[in-house]
Parts: structure tokens; C-alpha cells; sequence
């Protein structure tokens, strides 16, 4: 029995175990609702044709399914309108609009000019012999002169670049490369868990050595390159995260797109490429998800 | 000629309706709501606007049915617990909760709390309510049948 009943529940539950007996042979166990549900909406699964003849005998599924589409659910609120806008709104997705990329032409080409003469000015200022002049101190141990300085930036405390152990998730598109149900699937899938196993125990060096092997197996799988960036995060490895990180991008479907947007993100910022690092913050911000909040937060630190 | 934004507003509650029905979740259903439209918004210019509705109804069901996927990969090969279809305590019992009086918001969250033991707030989630109204719901619905049990064994 489930803890979070209360004592009147645990007492009903009491009172209605013989009628539920009564029953229970009839149709055996009920999948969960979200699959009978699916199921009787035609959405095809791996189960819907198993859970299509327990719901023909099951009049408890019948009856849920009858609810549900009697019931009337509340309308879209504005709360969820906007999350749903959100969507196509988000700044980076909209740029491939026609009106939209009109409307960045004139920043495109202000850029290139923009560095056309800072370009222009430093070969001239090179050109009049030596380091220029106005360059603060922090030059004078820069043999030759020629490249400016790293920017200085006054220390910020961030909080929200801290990194964090990621969840476990296996999407359904981990094994779409393979045959759905062939031994390349399970085997895929029995040696991923294994992989993943240290990571559970935060045993990360342990973790990396095993997902690299995977990936040496399985170039073109997210989630062994995903896990990898992570594990590496952990252990410093940060260049190396990096490129685990940016690989799993390109390859990431939408199940797992935020998850490595954000690690990709924190990657970017460890290495220093801070505007990449903002861009990619700022995608996840501007769509509702579970990294929106911080994402916004480390988009705020980033400015 | 048909914008994007009315296209939208004339089919969202539909979509999300139907999104609701092939998933049972609201939660899931306004994210699979929102995949819908932004897959209409990257193809704006090539959808022949006819096959609206049904072309949102399509998309819907490939990502709910990609959801499951994912949920059930999830739950074979990386819960701590082991996959099983059910919940305790699960199994039929032909119309137990069915009562002239009971609507079907009250029979599912009796469904989904004493058959699939569910929790308040997977169920007001389920059904886009608070979890305050489940417990009215559910207190309803247990006074009820307790007058109806108690009614028959007398």
C-alpha cells in the first residue's frame, strides 16, 4: 500500500478488497494508464497491440478510457499558451523566417564592417612600427606585441554554471540505428547500463573509461557521447568534455537536446568561449523545458 | 489568406484535446501540443492548410508514441525498480466505481488512485485540476460508494 494514503483511504481500500478480488481474474493486471490510453488512440507502441486485447477484456481500462473522453478538460490556460508559443517565438529559431532574416541583414553587414576597420586600424597602427601605444600594462609581456590582450573581466560569482550530475535518460532514439528488438539493441542497451553503472555511483573516471570504449563501438550514439561529456566535466577533462558534448549536439534529437544543450553550454563556458556559451543558453531559456530556469539564470550571469 | 498565428488559434485546443486523449497526461499533452505546432511552424510554406487538422493529429501521435518509447526504455533498463506495466493494486474489478451519481472526473480518480495508486498531484496533473480538487473528487466519490456498499449489504 502506498504511503501517502490517508487512514480514511487505507480504509476504503479495505472495504472495497473483496469486490476487487472478486474481479481481479478477469482481465489481469492493468498496463499503466498512459499506455491504454495511447494505445486506444491508436498511437502505435511496442505494447499497444498487447494492451488493445487486455482492454477488451478489462472493463476497468474500457470504463477509464470512456472517462477520459467524456471528461472535459479545461481549456489551453494563457500560462500554457505562452509556454506553447514559446516554442516557434525563441529568437534563434525564428531567424530562419524570411521576414526575420531580413530583418538581421542589416546587422550581418554592419558587423562585417564593423571588423573590416578594426582590421583596417590595427594594420595601419602595426604598420607605423611597435606595439600601440595605448595598451595598458598587462602588454608588456606580450612578445612582439601584435595580438591584444585578453579582456580582464572583474571576477562574478556564478551559481549557476555549477555543474551537477545529470540524469539518467535513455531516449527512444538511442537505438533507432538499430533493429527494434534485435540482439544489436539489447546488446546495445545491456552494455550502456553497464557503462552507466559507475556513473550512478559517481565513480566518473571509471564511467568515462567504459562509455569511450562504447563510443569507440558506437561513434553515432547521443547518449554514450552525452554521458561521456558529463563524466569528463567531473573529472576536468574539460577539453575533452568539450568535443564529447559538441559531438552528441550534432547528433542529439529533440529527447535529449536540452539535456546536452546545457552541459554543451557549461563545457563552453569552462573553455571560455563565452558567447557560444551564451547563445546556447539563451536557446534554452527562451524555450520551456526543465533546464528554462536555469538556463535564464546563467544567460543573466553571462551579460 | 491563412496566417500562421490564426491557423494556431483555430486549431490549439483540438490539438491539445486529442494530445490529452493519446497520452493521458496534460503535462506531456501541452509539450506535445507545442511539438505539433512548431513542426507546422517550420513548414509553413509547403502544408497544404487541408490536411489540417489531421496533419497536427499526426505529428501528436509520433511524438506521443516516441514519448512511450522513451518512458518505457526508461523504465526497463535504468529504474531502480523493475518494469512492470502495472501498478499495485492494479487489476479489474468490472464496475466497482460505477454509480449514477459519480461523474467521470470523480470515476477517474477513483480509477487512477485506487486501482493505478496514483498520487494527488499525478492525477490533478493528469486531469489539469488542483491537487485540492482531486481530494474533493476522491472524498466525494468514497462517501458514495460507501452508502451504496453499505446500502447493498443491508
Amino acid at each position: 500500500m502506498r504511503r501517502d494514503f490517508e487512514p480514511d483511504e487505507r480504509d476504503f481500500l479495505t472495504e472495497i478488497d473483496a469486490s476487487l478480488k472478486d474481479v481481479r481474474a478477469v482481465a489481469g493486471p492493468c498496463p499503466h494508464p498512459d499506455l491504454v490510453m495511447a494505445a486506444a488512440a491508436d498511437v502505435q507502441t511496442e505494447s499497444s497491440a498487447s494492451i488493445l486485447e487486455h482492454v477488451k477484456a478489462c472493463p476497468v481500462c474500457q470504463q477509464l478510457i470512456g472517462d477520459f473522453s467524456e471528461y472535459e478538460h479545461p481549456p489551453v490556460s494563457e500560462e500554457e499558451d505562452r509556454r506553447i508559443r514559446a516554442r516557434w517565438e525563441r529568437p534563434n529559431l525564428s531567424l530562419t523566417t524570411p521576414a526575420r532574416q531580413r530583418m538581421r541583414l542589416p546587422y550581418v553587414i554592419g558587423a562585417a564592417a564593423a571588423l573590416v576597420l578594426v582590421a583596417a586600424g590595427l594594420f595601419l597602427v602595426l604598420r607605423q612600427g611597435g606595439a600601440p601605444q595605448n595598451l595598458p600594462s598587462t602588454t608588456a609581456g606580450n612578445k612582439g606585441g601584435s595580438e591584444p590582450p585578453p579582456t580582464v573581466q572583474p571576477a562574478k560569482a556564478r551559481t549557476a554554471f555549477v555543474l551537477s550530475k545529470a540524469a539518467i535518460k535513455v531516449p527512444a532514439s538511442a537505438v533507432l540505428t538499430l533493429r527494434s528488438g534485435s540482439n544489436d539493441e539489447r546488446a546495445f542497451l545491456d552494455q550502456f547500463a553497464s557503462a552507466l553503472a559507475p556513473y550512478r555511483s559517481d565513480d566518473f573516471a571509471e564511467a568515462a573509461r567504459r562509455l569511450e570504449q562504447l563510443a569507440a563501438k558506437y561513434p553515432e550514439s547521443t547518449p554514450v557521447q552525452y554521458y561521456l561529456g558529463v563524466s569528463r566535466l567531473f573529472l576536468n577533462q574539460n577539453s575533452e568534455a568539450l568535443e564529447s558534448l559538441e559531438t552528441a549536439g550534432r547528433l542529439a534529437a529533440d529527447d535529449l537536446r536540452d539535456d546536452v544543450t546545457w552541459y554543451l553550454a557549461l563545457a563552453l563556458d569552462r573553455a571560455g568561449r563565452l558567447d557560444d556559451a551564451r547563445r546556447e543558453v539563451g536557446t534554452l531559456c527562451s524555450r520551456s523545458g526543465e533546464f528554462q530556469k536555469q538556463a535564464c539564470t546563467a544567460l543573466e550571469e553571462l551579460k | 489568406m491563412e496566417t500562421f498565428e490564426r491557423t494556431y488559434r483555430k486549431y490549439r485546443d483540438i490539438v491539445m484535446r486529442f494530445a490529452i486523449r493519446c497520452i493521458g497526461r496534460r503535462d506531456v499533452a501541452e509539450e506535445l501540443t507545442a511539438e505539433a505546432f512548431l513542426e507546422l511552424h517550420r513548414h509553413w510554406q509547403e502544408i497544404d492548410i487541408d490536411r489540417l487538422p489531421s496533419w497536427l493529429f499526426t505529428v501528436v501521435k509520433n511524438r506521443a508514441a516516441d514519448h512511450l518509447r522513451r518512458a518505457d526504455l526508461e523504465r526497463r533498463y535504468l529504474s531502480t525498480e523493475p518494469f512492470q506495466l502495472s501498478s499495485s493494486p492494479n487489476d479489474s474489478h468490472g464496475g466497482l466505481f460505477n454509480h449514477a451519481a459519480l461523474k467521470p472526473v470523480h470515476r477517474i480518480c477513483l480509477t487512477l488512485r485506487y486501482v493505478h495508486g496514483m498520487t494527488l498531484d499525478e492525477i490533478a496533473v493528469r486531469l489539469g485540476i488542483s491537487d485540492v480538487q482531486v481530494k474533493g473528487h476522491l472524498q466525494y466519490g468514497r462517501e458514495l460508494l460507501r452508502k451504496h456498499l453499505s446500502g447493498k449489504a443491508r
